[in-house]
């Protein structure tokens, strides 16, 4: 196995990790936020848990788009240049 | 290889990419570790556009070269050719070094050392930058792709050293071949190759005998060095018959050359011909010594009286010289292939009697003049065969000759190393001083930008921490 595929490999037990960290998260989040407890401190760090849990999931989803459109906008920047001036 | 290189980046960048969503979605309430979450995704998005726009990039930095107008054959023209100045001043450094060690007989030409030291130096960074200029020249592809790798490692871990050799590459590949413009923009003048004059292939020292063909001293001579058909020295002999091309001035090629001998208007091609320093010198008492012998003249008349014949190794059996109340009576057996003889006599002297085999002759008289002395020579023509010459004659009081000495190395030692001095100081303030000095300009360029590209600490993204 070489590096790339290692990299590989990795890059996909990262994302199902991810995936799943997401949904815990997300629960942990609604489970501290709807706890009937008088700590406004708490529930205000299950509302961060349920934001960040989205904010995490939207980029988890758009990887691919993000990386088609890096793609996609440096190969149209990359155009002929023109022939540099002669002293 | 750069293929592989930007594949290994690009899936580190997608590596960075989902680390950093992965971290931003832990259910922990540590601002200090999910602050990590946005930074590495934004991380990752910028390896990729560093990945996917490489081949702008390598375009770009080679356009930019061409707007800047730096050539590399031009660059390395301008490097060799220096180089080839300074080993010409290598050589004269270690020329009149080699005087001035064989003047004293001891290390005096150790006063050079530091010239030679500092031309070497001034090489060895000129060599430096050739070596930097062609590993940039033909690795800059591989180095920028090992750049965008480093950079794009997970967690910062080599983000700098990855911003560091892409910005290095892109600054050495565009600005380096403008070296010779910046150096030749602040240097004063440009610094020349020493002369064939100046720059003699090596030199020799001896003290030259001159001896006649029957091996009597010939005082008063003036010997001409000719080397490549050119007379490059010019030595007199003394009384008694030396002439001095010691060191440390004088001098004479270590190449092999000839002797002329020019005496009483008269010039002799002396023997060993040609010289050859490595077999013909003989070392006595620390001196090289040379002995030159003209076989085609005898001194037996006395100073600037030369009797020489034309056939070029005529055989001497016996000479003999009386002098009876100023008159002075000479004879000589002698064989000879056949030639003119000449017998000189200076203006005053009287001559008696010329007899050839006892029979009297009355020889045609043609006037001279060398150096500030005059006189008259009888010519001859003889056939094959032997001889006996005798020649009377009253000699008047003989006079001197201007003689000159031309020494072999030009000025003195002191004038070539002063002006060696100026000239090394030039060229290290020209191919030394300037060179590092816009390597640390390019150096401290390459610093900025590597700071721009990714030295900075933390940078603040678009998502919400």
């Amino acid at each position: 196995m070489d590096v790339v595929s290692f990299v590989q490999q990795l890059t996909v037990k990262i994302i199902t990790i991810a995936w799943a960290v997401f949904l815990l998260a997300w629960s942990a989040g609604w489970l501290l936020k709807g706890t009937p407890i008088p700590f406004p401190r708490i529930k205000r760090t299950g509302q961060d848990f349920i934001e960040d849990a989205v904010w995490a999931a939207f980029w988890l989803a758009m990887g691919g788009t993000v990386f088609a459109l890096i793609a996609y906008f440096t190969s149209n920047v990359s155009l002929p240049m023109p022939q540099p001036p002669n002293p | 290889m750069e293929e592989w290189l930007l594949l290994l980046s690009f899936h580190l960048a997608v590596l960075t990419y989902y680390t950093g969503t992965l971290i931003y979605a832990l259910p922990i309430p540590w601002r200090g570790i999910k602050r990590w979450g946005p930074e590495l995704i934004y991380d990752g998005a910028v390896s990729a556009v560093l990945v996917f726009a490489f081949t702008l990039i390598v375009a770009s930095i080679e356009y930019l070269r061409l707007i800047a107008g730096g050539g590399w054959s031009q660059f390395y023209s301008w490097i060799i050719g220096r180089l080839g100045v300074i080993l010409s001043y290598q050589l004269l450094a270690s020329t009149i070094a080699a005087a001035l060690s064989s003047a004293s007989g001891f290390s005096l030409g150790g006063l050079l050392w530091p010239h030679l030291k500092l031309l070497s130096e001034a090489a060895i960074v000129l060599d430096t930058v050739v070596a930097l200029g062609l590993v940039i020249q033909h690795y800059y592809v591989r180095m920028l792709a090992i750049g965008v790798m480093l950079y794009a490692i997970p967690f910062r871990a080599a983000r700098t050293a990855g911003a560091a050799l892409i910005a290095f590459t892109i600054v050495f590949y565009v600005a380096l071949p403008l070296m010779p413009a910046f150096v030749d923009s602040l240097a004063s003048s440009p610094i020349e190759k020493p002369s064939q004059q100046e720059l003699k292939l090596g030199v020799s020292f001896a003290e030259i005998y001159v001896y006649d063909s029957s091996s009597h001293p010939i005082p008063g001579a003036e010997v001409l060095v000719e080397e490549n058909s050119s007379i490059v020295a010019e030595y007199p002999t003394s009384s008694e018959g030396i002439a001095d091309a010691g060191p440390p001035d004088n001098g004479l090629p270590s190449t092999p050359y000839r002797i002329k001998i020019e005496y009483s208007g008269l010039m002799f091609r002396a023997t060993p011909d040609p010289v050859r320093p490595a077999v013909d010198y003989r070392h006595m008492g620390g001196i090289n010594t040379l002995e030159a012998r003209v076989p085609s003249m005898l001194c037996l008349a006395g100073a600037y009286r030369p009797i020489a014949i034309s056939d070029p190794s005529p055989s001497i059996v016996e000479t003999n010289s009386m002098d009876e109340n100023g008159s002075i009576t000479i004879s000589i057996l002698f064989k000879t292939n056949g030639g003119e003889l000449y017998v000189t006599l200076l203006k005053g002297d009287q001559l008696y009697s010329l007899t050839i085999n006892n029979t009297p002759r009355k020889p045609l008289k043609t006037g001279w003049k060398w150096r500030g002395i005059e006189g008259s020579y009888y010519k001859i023509t003889l056939n094959p065969g032997s001889y006996t010459l005798t020649l009377t004659y009253h000699a008047a009081e003989t006079p001197k000759p201007r003689l000159e000495e031309k020494p072999y190395l030009t000025g003195s030692e002191g004038d070539n190393i002063r002006s060696l001095t100026d000239k090394v100081s030039r060229i290290i303030f020209s191919w030394v001083v300037l060179p590092v000095a816009y390597l640390l300009i390019l150096i401290l360029a390459t610093y900025s930008l590597a700071y721009t590209l990714g030295g900075r600490g933390r940078i603040r993204i678009p998502v919400r921490v």
